[in-house]
């Protein structure tokens, strides 16, 4: 096992802790969401590691655009995907807790919304990526949209739902993830959970990124 | 383990939840665990193969 | 500077030499506005607005698509020589934006000879969709540029434009319902502000990676 680098196991560990603890351990009463307030431990870790894989993709973006060397490209790629991922298990964990809390699986919130729109404008950069033929201006332009695409998404999942009034938890004055109502006892479960799956997508990531090298590898030896 | 949940539930609802409901509780609880560590399981074989083809090369 | 204008310049000649296309776009918007007004007999003011940008918002696609799209190859090296990209940019924002309102004008004149006007404060509105055309000019301008680069192009483009111009468009459509309502004044200059600085956002991040598009 030592051959497995110290993080990963450590992403496993906390994410195995905020799995069963999220489900044992003691949780705040709040109205409307009762016993569903769990669901901080699994559906809001997701738009964190989204998050933090975007911010990673646009970073090798921008070395695409700095540099001529590829390789930054199969990280770009390898983050947006594993992004994506996320993206739709937030929405899949969300769905199932509107429907329980809601009585729907889909309201027209702005939240909702603002987290299905980002996701449609990444999957074009995936539709983008696929027609295009040479790998360098592949690269370059797909590398040009996602930086384009960035800064929308921080406007849309950040700004937009903010002007609007929302069902959501932590908006509209529900009772939700709010700093105050965040106690120590979500924050003992909250924060584990977030970094722990932060580090499980980087690691899911980073296979990819290694099977791409492997491949480009064999295709050079060729 | 028991003990500790219903006390937790008990505090906060009038509903006493049966034993039964206590133990189908803690399946679910085992069943996500094992799913995890299942995937964890196939992760770290994939990263075990990519590391032992990194070294031939 | 005085690039930019000859640029914009030589983009009105063009299309005032095929005038078909013109035509074209402009016929497209009478007849989407018809179409509305056969298909929606009567609409209360919030379905009049969503509607009006909707429309709008296809017909700049369209429009604003072909500004890179349909160049060749020859016309691009040709300006790879002669300017600057962000010159040509800039040219090309504004003379889309320009193309933009003069769609939005004749649009709002169809829908208000065909469906009526509801609007209470003019000039706010005409404010609100003057900032709405710049940024549907701007995003549009550099999603054609992408998708020009990448085969396929005409099915790309909306594939691109639509999740991304979505934040825009919630923005001005609720802007733009506040000034048909005639509401408090002092609500609306906080969207026009947010509309303002959106458009500056976008202008902005074209204007730093347009250049790494154009070069081949």
């Amino acid at each position: 096992m030592k051959s497995i680098q110290w993080w990963k196991l450590a992403g496993v560990a906390l994410v195995l802790f905020a799995l069963i603890g999220g489900l044992l351990l003691p949780v705040p009463q709040l109205p409307i969401l009762a016993q569903s307030i769990r669901n901080l431990y699994y559906h809001v870790p997701m738009w964190f590691g989204m998050l933090s894989l975007l911010i990673a993709s646009s970073v090798y973006a921008v070395k695409v655009l700095m540099s001529k060397d590829l390789i930054n490209d199969v990280y770009s790629e390898s983050f947006a995907r594993v992004a994506l991922l996320y993206g739709t298990i937030g929405i899949a964990t969300g769905m199932i807790w509107a429907k329980n809390t809601w009585g729907a699986y889909w309201t027209n919130d702005p939240k909702l919304n603002s987290a299905a729109i980002g996701m449609l404008m990444y999957a074009a950069y995936f539709v983008l990526r696929g027609s295009i033929e040479d790998e360098e201006k592949k690269a370059r332009i797909s590398a040009t949209y996602n930086l384009f695409c960035l800064p929308m998404f921080i406007v849309l999942i950040f700004v937009l739902p903010r002007l609007t009034a929302s069902l959501h938890p932590g908006n509209g004055g529900n009772p939700g993830f709010n700093s105050y109502d965040l106690d120590s006892r979500l924050r003992m479960v909250f924060y584990p959970a977030v970094i722990g799956w932060i580090l499980i997508g980087f690691w899911i990531a980073n296979i990819q990124i290694r099977l791409k090298k492997i491949e480009l590898k064999k295709e050079q030896e060729l | 383990m028991k003990y500790f949940i219903i006390n937790q539930v008990q505090q906060h609802s009038s509903q006493m939840p049966s034993a039964e409901s206590t133990d189908k509780y803690l399946v679910v609880v085992a069943v996500i665990a094992v799913l995890f560590i299942g995937i964890v399981g196939y992760l770290v074989s994939l990263d075990l193969k990519l590391k032992k083809i990194e070294n031939q090369s | 500077m005085s690039v930019v204008v000859k640029l914009i310049k030589k983009e009105l000649l063009l299309e005032w030499r095929q005038r078909y296309a013109l035509n074209g776009i402009l016929l497209q918007v009478l007849s989407s506005v018809f179409v509305v007004y056969l298909a929606i007999k009567h609409m209360n003011n919030p379905t009049w607005n969503g509607v009006f940008w909707v429309v709008m918002l296809f017909i700049s696609i369209n429009a604003i698509a072909k500004s890179f799209i349909g160049e060749g190859r020859g016309k691009n090296l040709y300006y790879h020589m002669l300017v600057q990209p962000q010159q040509l940019l800039l040219a090309k924002f504004i003379y889309n934006a320009i193309l933009n309102l003069i769609l939005a004008v004749l649009c709002l004149l169809a829908f208000t000879v065909l469906l009526g006007n509801p609007i209470q404060s003019v000039g706010l509105y005409i404010l609100v969709t003057i900032l709405g055309c710049m940024g549907f000019a701007s995003t549009f301008t550099m999603l054609s540029a992408i998708s020009s680069k990448a085969g396929n192009s005409n099915l790309l483009m909306p594939v691109l434009s639509l999740p991304i111009i979505i934040p825009l468009l919630l923005i001005i459509i609720k802007a733009s319902m506040r000034s048909m309502d005639g509401l408090d004044e002092t609500l609306i200059y906080k969207d026009l502000g947010i509309l303002l600085l959106f458009n500056i956002l976008i202008l902005s991040l074209a204007y730093i990676l347009f250049p790494s598009i154009w070069k081949e």
